[in-house]
């Protein structure tokens, strides 16, 4: 039945649409008072793992806020990879589907039977989830919150059930369960088929993994450093703490706030800001361009240099220790540039709306990586309030566009995606 | 090894050439210290030129040079000039550090147009000359004018001048490459004299004048004036500047098309026509843009304010007869869009460059029918011809680079000048791009002379390296390039 990859980019998009129009009227009806976009952009955030609302979450109840945690688990593994793993149709044949779905450049195949694949992966991410549960309610947490943390946190969707996503107020053990399982959610999940089966050599060799921890260790670092000379003598080992919690939040694309950020250095915050477009590994279920595209991309880069000093050259670029194709390479590069190219088109449109420049330019960034978090947002806790209904249905489309990796939305545009056979 | 510093002895002496005009100026308006400067760093060259091809001796005319030095010599080039052209400013206290000479300097011969200075209505009249002169000689290429002027020397530079010509190709117009130097310099002569007049029939003086011209031509964007083009207060001023500052963002090549082929050949390239598809949708949104959220109620008036700073902006020269920082926040996105974009190949425009943007529309339309329908492996063609593989790499690598190039130098200076985000991002942005002025606190009515000298010599950098398409500069600090035999 799938032979075509239009019809499987149809079943894509429909699926996903399909579930976000679902979702729309139990927010609607639920929340009186609240418009159709709201409950629009609250499903699209729900379903896309974007840690942004439209409602406060303090008037949510309590079902509500469960409801949007189970749908930011599907959402964040995957809706067709959930359903063919419990259904198990007959009818899905191929690797390109979850190529599709799940994000990042698609060369890390582990598994030749891809049915297996897909259920390998939402058994990992539901052991993550049972395990974080039972760790948070060890650590002292409320069983419905642990439950909707469980949920949310292990797919890298934020923590909008408490407080808007802005949990300064938790207790620190609380705190590093929440920053281990959001940095557990934004690695690559054939890292963890790979610890299943003991492949420790495919792990150290695994480059992605080691560039996204170096990077997530250099700029707590830096951050460390520059907290250390505006504020004179405070304690070392707190701020750095602080620091890699709120770098792991912002760099998985989970997008909550956990460190006192008001009082931190604006660099601090425009480091770690630019670094969230770079967003998580690929094959996670975080978002962002994926740390293993800007690793071919600063490599493609290096590359061009290198041919300008020796033209003939017909070395080949590789990843992992091994040579990737060139079509791998191109896309990769491409990929990026889309990103861009749609993240100023959405602050495009967004700029409709009443908001200033760098309003605009910060929530087109925050939704397209699906982290929520942004240098404007920070200040307001995770919440759209400027925006109209308008501006809601853009932010809406700009998380889908970026949860699904621009192309499927881009497709719709062709001609020859409707024209049949 | 002689003969390349030789090279840059016969540099030096051009370079001290190029201080006539603002010397003559000087005597003019009678400015002694103007005159003092510009004759002491006129001599300074002509000494060290000679005394370099003394000792060095050589000819460069049967210089040898291979691909890799190149590349240095372009980027040295461009560095060097950017320092020797900025003892003028600091010699007559206009610029009041030697980072402030440098940025203001590399600003002119990159023709970006961002400017230290707060009062340019103080400054003295050679000096403004020179500043403006300075984007002239940059607009077009410091090698590129070499290569026009020693012929010999041409025939085997065609590599060189290419690390320094806006664009992914350097088209052959001329047998040699002496010849589409000269003929790149012809068209670029007549433009310039054609505008001049032009602005003189608007009733500028002819100091004005020339100064507007060179500023326009090579899409730099300095003004004599604080107001800059605001000025004038005349509207057929504005709309003179702003037909050239389209004229200026077009591929030149295109000139020689039009004038020896056929007008309507000129009109089938596909490069040209996305540029007037973008610059006619931009001036048209920004248009209803002001209308309905910007107050304007004359329609004439939003068509030319709107139509000059599209005009400014994609052609990256950065001129202003309104404080476009103010505009609404959908006319400031567009601006922020177009300032991505930029001009035209082959022109002296900056940014990505719209037949860049034409590739890469392409290679997502391939992109996307691979997905739909498999291993489709399509041709990309450009005006009909097709573009080898390696070419489409170095496109879309050279996207990624401007991207990294972009996003780290803002986390550069924002360490040290915390001024918001939008303000580093659009100085950055403006700076890579050869545009000049950014939006809120580097806007069309304020400078960068608040930045910090680190600031200030990174965006120096950030500015010579997007005018040379990134990598001629980047390669000189990659390892291979000093140790080449190293696989």
């Amino acid at each position: 039945m799938f032979q075509k990859q239009r019809s499987l980019y149809l079943t894509l998009i429909c699926a996903w649409l399909g579930a976000i129009l679902a979702a729309t009227p139990v927010f609607y009806f639920a929340m009186p008072g609240c418009s159709l976009a709201d409950a629009f952009m609250e499903s699209a955030a729900a379903w896309t793992t974007t840690g942004i609302g439209a409602y406060d979450s303090a008037e949510m109840p309590l079902w509500l806020s469960i409801f949007r945690s189970v749908l930011n688990w599907i959402g964040g593994v995957g809706i067709l990879m959930v359903f063919i793993s419990i259904f198990k149709p007959r009818s899905f044949m191929g690797w390109k589907l979850a190529a599709a779905e799940f994000p990042g450049p698609n060369f890390l195949k582990v598994e030749t039977d891809f049915r297996m694949y897909y259920r390998r992966i939402v058994e990992i991410y539901a052991g993550l989830s049972l395990l974080q549960f039972a760790l948070l309610l060890i650590a002292g947490m409320a069983p419905a919150d642990a439950v909707m943390t469980a949920l949310s946190n292990t797919v890298t969707a934020g923590l909008h059930h408490i407080n808007n996503g802005v949990v300064t107020s938790l207790s620190l053990p609380i705190k590093i369960i929440i920053t281990v399982f959001a940095f557990a959610g934004s690695v690559s999940a054939p890292i963890y088929v790979y610890l299943t089966r003991r492949k420790w050599k495919k792990i150290t060799d695994a480059s992605e993994l080691f560039f996204y921890s170096a990077q997530i260790l250099i700029t707590t670092i830096a951050i460390c450093g520059f907290i250390e000379a505006f504020h004179r003598g405070s304690a070392v080992l707190p701020n750095f703490g602080a620091a890699l919690m709120q770098v792991i939040s912002s760099l998985s694309t989970s997008g909550y706030v956990i460190s006192d950020i008001g009082k931190w250095p604006h660099a601090c915050m425009v480091i770690i800001v630019l670094q969230v477009f770079v967003g998580a590994c690929s094959l996670s279920t975080g978002g962002g361009i994926k740390v293993g595209r800007i690793l071919i991309a600063a490599k493609t880069s290096f590359k061009n240099l290198y041919r300008h000093v020796h033209p003939r050259s017909v070395r080949s670029l590789t990843f992992d220790q091994k040579p990737i194709k060139s079509e791998y390479v191109a896309s990769a590069n491409i990929f990026i540039a889309l990103f861009m190219i749609t993240y100023l088109l959405g602050a495009l449109l967004l700029s409709l709306d009443n908001v200033t420049l760098a309003e605009a330019l910060s929530y087109s960034q925050a939704m397209i990586t699906n982290s929520g978090i942004s240098l404007a947002s920070l200040t307001n806790a995770g919440l759209a309030v400027r925006f109209s209904a308008y501006g809601r249905t853009v932010l809406a489309i700009i998380m889908i566009a970026g949860r699904l990796e621009i192309y499927p939305l881009l497709m719709l545009f062709f001609r020859s995606f409707w024209r049949s056979e | 090894m002689k003969k390349i510093v030789s090279f840059y002895g016969v540099f030096l002496n051009l370079m001290g050439a190029c201080f006539a005009l603002p010397l003559i100026t000087a005597l003019i308006y009678q400015e002694p210290g103007s005159i003092r400067a510009f004759s002491l760093v006129m001599i300074l060259c002509f000494a060290l030129g000679f005394a370099i091809r003394v000792i060095c001796g050589g000819n460069i005319n049967d210089m040898e040079v291979k691909p890799r030095e190149t590349y240095l010599l372009v980027a040295t080039v461009w560095l060097i000039a950017s320092a020797i052209g900025g003892l003028p400013y600091m010699l007559t206290g206009v610029a009041p550090s030697f980072f402030d000479a440098f940025f203001e300097t590399a600003s002119g011969f990159t023709t970006t147009g961002a400017t230290i200075i707060n009062d340019v209505d103080a400054v003295p009249k050679g000096v403004l000359m020179w500043r403006s002169f300075s984007q002239w000689l940059g607009g077009m290429g410091i090698i590129v004018l070499f290569v026009a002027l020693l012929p010999k020397f041409g025939i085997k530079a065609r590599n060189i001048a290419s690390a320094e010509t806006p664009g992914p190709t350097v088209t052959k117009l001329s047998t040699t490459f002496t010849g589409t130097a000269q003929r790149l310099y012809i068209a670029y002569l007549i433009l310039t004299g054609a505008q001049t007049v032009l602005l003189m029939t608007g009733g500028l003086n002819f100091y004005d004048a020339i100064n507007h011209s060179f500023t326009t031509m090579a899409t730099g964007g300095f003004s004599t004036y604080g107001a800059s083009i605001a000025a004038f207060n005349s509207n057929y001023v504005t709309w003179i500047i702003t037909i050239f500052m389209f004229l200026a963002g077009t591929n030149f090549e295109l000139f020689f098309v039009a004038v020896f082929g056929s007008i309507k050949k000129a009109f089938k390239n596909e490069e040209f026509r996305l540029y007037l598809a973008i610059v006619l949708s931009a001036i048209t949104l920004i248009t209803i843009s002001l209308m309905t959220q910007g107050g304007y109620t004359d329609l004439f008036q939003a068509v030319t304010d709107s139509a000059f700073q599209v005009m400014t902006i994609t052609s990256t020269t950065g001129y202003a007869t309104v404080d476009f920082a103010l505009w609404p926040t959908f006319s400031l996105m567009i601006i922020v869009i177009l300032m991505v974009i930029g001009g035209s190949s082959s022109s002296t425009a900056g940014g990505i460059k719209v037949i860049r943007l034409l590739v890469m529309g392409k290679l997502f339309k391939r992109e996307v029918s691979m997905k739909l329908h498999g291993r489709v492996v399509d041709d990309i063609k450009v005006d009909k011809r097709k573009l080898l593989p390696e070419t489409l790499i170095y496109i879309i690598g050279f996207i990624s680079m401007y991207i990294f190039t972009l996003v780290l130098a803002t986390l550069v200076i924002s360490l040290t000048d915390p001024v918001g985000l939008v303000t580093n991002f659009t100085a950055v942005l403006s700076c890579i791009s050869n545009v000049g002025p950014g939006l809120e606190a580097v806007g069309p009515t304020c400078t960068f002379s608040f930045y910090s000298d680190f600031s200030k010599f990174v965006l120096t950098i950030v500015m010579i390296a997007g005018r040379l398409e990134l990598s001629t500069l980047f390669i000189i600090f990659t390892s291979y390039y000093w140790r080449p035999y190293k696989v």
